[in-house]
């Protein structure tokens, strides 16, 4: 979906003068200072930016991983600023699908296992071997993560992120620890699945190349975004090389 | 201080919580293994120095009558250095205010000067004037417990004439420093006490003008002990001589022996478990410290650091946590040391104490323990040695698990996945989790043996008093008297039933080996005491032959069927070749020191008529206080036991053994605390990723908890069978393995016991967990998940 069509199609996340202060150490940081930005549904966002700039902060609250110090993030009306601890914790398992670029795989569970605890504990997610078959990973589900290659390890947190249907899923880095062969590979599977499930993707990436898949690249500077871009040309993930 | 050295510092301060519970634990070991060294040095200096003193004798001897004359043939027997004689007498005591009659042991004092053996010390008071005839000197403990300060006055029976005695000084003796009725199982210091006083009074007395019936020699060096013993014997037997006998078998002397073994065997049992412990916190931890600071090591080693250098480095965490705990445990253990010393000084009554800690035993404590921290630490240092630079600052792949044999029974696929989380970390480090099922077990095995002590103790209580030995009274005559003199007593206020034994002193012997013991006489259809087989059931008394107890028969080396040697050393001394009927089970130095047979046989045997040394009997209590009155008159009657009073004395005993229990149930706590704590720490830390992802996906920190808990609790109840067989191991040790062949208690174990210990166990889950829990509450995802450690 582009942005011709977000007329109809009433904001997922509405954010509101975003500001995110952090106190490390004796040290003041101030990491969003006054963000506006709606998302809409079936997205696809790239947040480009340096170190610091806020974008992984901007994603946490949006995870419900991290509180806003001022402004308002609202979720289909709900305001997550306001959820208590138990509030977030059901917010971010109904709602949200996490990929980092650490796979934070438990190395206790089979690849199937991994994906099984996310979906153990949701209302009519994907089975997950349907989530390992659509992110090719059907004949290597009874592997350990200590038997993935980093790209299929990556691969299995796509899964494990998308098999609860998630109304947003939310990329940090995906490809930051893979090489770029691999790394196409995983955008490959995160485009195609967010596709197919409709779900609203925000990723963070210093790769510019892979903006392009973007419909929509918001860049960010020192904690405020400093520009909005609608991509003439999107690009699948097969046709990136960095 | 160096940069390395300030990061020692720092890495100890972060894992505080576990350095501080491995410091507790090895200073818990150490104070015990100190506490335990202290008292036993402290008591056997203390003891030797009291004996040489106050010139405790070597050989002793008691007979009838022994004219003075005979001393000069005695000093002349080769390897006697000095002889001793004097009087000693079996007594009813009547003291103001105490219903029951009560035993006192008349010795004479012993002559002033330098020369004399089994001397005494006056604590308060005075010495006997010479010449008196109603000044005694009382023992301590004895006139504590009847409150007989000088100027106080009681009553004896010396040979049908009540006479009236003033306590003139308080005294301890060498001699007597542990001393019990003959019959009963433990000094009863209300009921029984020793008194000096006048030799010639004594004598006057008792008709021994001019005579001695005891005697006490010391040897020169290098002198035989047996062999003076051999001829003293012979050259006594004209006499009334009973056999003399050495330290080793002088009750005093004996029972200072078997709490001296027992105390050193419980430190050579609990020592090794200690450092086990140690050196297995000790592994868990570094091999942790040393997977979060690979990084660390490899910048050092990329910076020109050697690998010996990055050992030592670590080998330093190491030994500074030892040292520290060494430390705290050394000054600790001095200070209990000494308290439980003094305490046990206190029990023994010694005049004085010298505290007797050997400095070796700190350079002991220091090297045990030095060693197990390094034993505990080695792999990882080695590990950190040879972490070469590049792979060490590369993250670690993840850990490898592999689908074990368990989960082809197919249970783990009914198990949620946080379950099989649990499951398959235990079993992906089973060498780890063994160790800590081990250290668990462990610590509940030290929490409930001391447990079984009280319970073999309390067992042994039950099976002497109310199953072997049912009789309220046990009075022995001065002389052997006709059995009918049971009639006399039948028509006594309150007497139930009545039954005559019949005791003589016997060496008995089988295979070469011989002891003094013992040969007691019972009356055929005796109900009130009788001989119990291992299953505790009565057995009848055999119409031949002897009864043995288990200890003794093992002792000689016979079983049922052999026929062993009896010399009895009184009446007209006969040798006769007896057979071994049946061996009873029992557990005390009283059935060691003594066999059992047909009273009429046993008469028969030594060519005497039907007579008895004494009787038991069954009383009715509302009667007590009258018969008590009426035994107080009677002449022949030089010894009561009471089993009421002894039984109050054995329990009060135990409640003394349940304070060392505490003790030693709070090393364990100690101990448990530190092996749970360290695990749930240690986990924590190295799946604080898995549980950041758990929380990402949407589980609440509850779901984490399961795991912690979960994974706590497993590896607890899989201890507790394990502990629960360690602890009957090392109760079984305690008991049996301390036992000599004089003292042994039966190994029982309340069920109490293991219920105690298992939820000391749960309970150290539940504080270790809050503590981990609290982490959980604190962990913030975003910085657990973005720092891959």
């Amino acid at each position: 979906m582009n942005s011709q069509g977000l007329d109809e199609n009433p904001p997922l996340f509405r954010i509101r003068d975003l500001t995110k202060i952090y106190r490390s150490g004796e040290v003041e940081v101030q990491a969003l200072r006054g963000v506006d930005l709606e998302l809409y549904r079936g997205e696809f966002i790239v947040l480009l930016g340096p170190s610091g700039s806020g974008k992984s902060t901007l994603l946490n609250i949006l995870g419900g991983l991290d509180m806003p110090t001022s402004g308002q993030v609202s979720f289909r009306d709900v305001d997550l600023g306001e959820l208590d601890e138990r509030g977030r914790t059901l917010y971010r398992r109904d709602t949200i699908g996490y990929v980092f670029q650490s796979y934070n795989l438990i190395s206790g569970l089979t690849a199937r296992e991994n994906v099984a605890l996310a979906t153990e504990i949701v209302a009519n997610p994907l089975s997950p071997e349907t989530a390992l078959g659509l992110v090719g990973l059907a004949d290597r589900m009874d592997h350990f993560p200590s038997q993935l290659s980093g790209g299929e390890q990556q691969r299995v947190s796509v899964a494990r992120a998308i098999a609860k249907r998630p109304a947003i899923l939310l990329c940090d880095e995906p490809t930051g620890a893979l090489d770029s062969n691999t790394g196409i590979v995983v955008l490959e599977v995160i485009q195609d699945v967010s596709r197919k499930l409709d779900t609203t993707t925000v990723l963070i990436t210093h790769n510019v190349a892979i903006a392009d898949l973007a419909d929509r690249v918001v860049s960010f500077a020192n904690g405020k975004i400093s520009e909005v871009r609608n991509n003439e040309r999107k690009r699948s993930a097969r046709e990136l090389s960095w | 201080m160096n940069a390395l050295d300030r990061k020692l510092l720092r890495d100890l301060w972060r894992l505080r919580g576990q350095v501080i519970a491995i410091i507790l634990v090895t200073a818990a070991g150490v104070a015990a293994f100190i506490m335990a060294m202290a008292t036993v040095d402290s008591i056997e200096v203390t003891r030797t120095a009291y004996y040489e003193r106050y010139r405790f004798a070597e050989v002793f001897s008691a007979l009838r009558r022994g004219p003075e004359t005979l001393v000069p043939r005695i000093a002349g027997i080769p390897g006697v250095q000095q002889v001793s004689t004097g009087i000693a007498h079996n007594v009813i005591l009547d003291i103001e205010g105490m219903e029951e009659p009560v035993n006192g042991l008349l010795v004479s004092a012993p002559e002033k000067g330098p020369e004399s053996l089994n001397n005494i010390h006056i604590r308060s008071g005075r010495l006997i004037r010479p010449g008196s005839s109603d000044e005694v000197v009382v023992s301590e403990p004895f006139a504590r417990a009847n409150q007989l300060l000088p100027g106080a006055s009681l009553y004896a029976n010396l040979k049908g004439q009540k006479r009236k005695l003033h306590v003139v000084g308080v005294a301890l003796s060498p001699e007597y420093i542990f001393f019990a009725v003959p019959g009963t199982l433990s000094p009863d210091d209300r009921r029984f006490g020793v008194m000096w006083m006048d030799r010639k009074a004594l004598s006057n007395a008792f008709d021994l003008d001019g005579a001695f019936n005891n005697l006490a020699l010391t040897l020169q060096p290098n002198a035989s002990e047996s062999e003076v013993i051999g001829r003293l014997d012979r050259m006594l037997v004209d006499y009334g001589g009973v056999g003399a006998y050495g330290r080793a078998d002088h009750i005093s002397h004996a029972t200072l022996n078997g709490e001296i073994t027992q105390l050193r065997a419980s430190i050579h049992i609990a020592a090794p478990v200690f450092l086990g412990v140690i050196a297995f916190l000790l592994h868990m931890l570094m091999m942790r410290h040393i997977e979060t600071e690979r990084e660390h090591i490899g910048i050092l080693k990329a910076f020109g650091y050697g690998d010996s250098q990055v050992a030592w480095h670590y080998a330093k965490f190491v030994i500074l946590i030892v040292a520290v705990g060494v430390m705290i445990g050394m000054g600790g253990g001095v200070k209990l040391g000494r308290t439980v010393t003094e305490t046990y000084a206190e029990h023994y009554h010694f005049p004085f104490l010298e505290y007797g800690l050997r400095s070796s035993v700190f350079f002991e404590a220091i090297a045990a323990y030095g060693m197990a921290g390094l034993i505990g630490a080695w792999g990882s240092m080695r590990r950190a040695a040879r972490l070469e630079p590049a792979v060490a600052m590369r993250a670690p792949p993840p850990p490898v698990y592999r689908r074990t044999w368990i989960e082809g029974l197919g249970i783990v696929l009914l198990l949620d996945q946080s379950t099989r989380m649990i499951l398959r970390h235990i079993i992906r480090w089973p060498m780890r989790s063994a160790l800590t099922i081990f250290g668990i077990a462990a610590a509940i095995a030290i929490l409930i043996s001391p447990f079984g002590i009280t319970g073999s103790v309390d067992k042994m209580i039950d099976t002497h008093f109310f199953q072997a030995e049912r009789q309220d009274l046990t009075m022995s005559f001065a002389q052997e008297r006709h059995s009918s003199a049971i009639y006399d007593l039948v028509l006594a206020p309150g007497v139930l039933r009545i039954e005559g034994f019949r005791a003589v002193l016997a060496s008995v012997g089988f295979g070469g080996k011989s002891r003094r013991i013992t040969v007691l006489g019972r009356q055929a259809d005796g109900v009130l005491t009788r001989a119990l087989d291992r299953r505790q059931r009565p057995i009848p008394l055999p119409d031949r032959g002897v009864t043995l107890s288990s200890s003794m028969a093992q002792w000689l080396g016979v079983s049922a069927g052999d026929y062993v040697s009896l010399e009895f050393l009184q009446g007209r001394r006969m040798s006769r070749q007896v057979p071994v009927t049946a061996i009873t089970d029992s557990y005390i130095g009283l059935s060691f020191f003594t066999l059992f047979m047909d009273r009429g046989i046993l008469n028969a045997l030594m060519m005497e008529g039907d007579v008895i040394s004494g009787v038991h009997l069954k009383i009715d209590p509302l009667q007590q206080q009258s018969l008590y009155a009426k035994i107080k008159e009677i002449p022949s009657i030089t010894g009561v036991i009471s089993h009421g009073a002894s039984l109050a004395t054995m329990r009060r005993l135990l409640q003394e053994t349940l304070k060392l229990t505490f003790v030693n149930g709070m090393f364990a706590v100690i101990i448990i605390f530190g092996v749970i704590y360290n695990n749930a720490r240690i986990s924590f830390t190295e799946r604080s990723n898995d549980f950041a992802t758990m929380l990402l996906i949407g589980y609440g920190r509850r779901d984490v908890y399961f795991i912690v808990l979960g994974e706590l609790t497993l590896l607890t109840l899989a201890a507790m069978p394990l502990g629960c067989l360690g602890g009957y191991a090392f109760a079984w040790m305690l008991t049996e393995g301390t036992a000599n062949e004089v003292f042994r208690t039966p190994l029982h174990i309340e069920s109490r016991a293991f219920g105690i210990a298992m939820l000391f166990a749960l309970l150290s889950v539940l504080i270790s967990s809050i503590t981990v829990l609290m982490k959980v509450n604190k962990m913030d995802i975003v910085e657990v998940l973005k720092t891959r450690e």
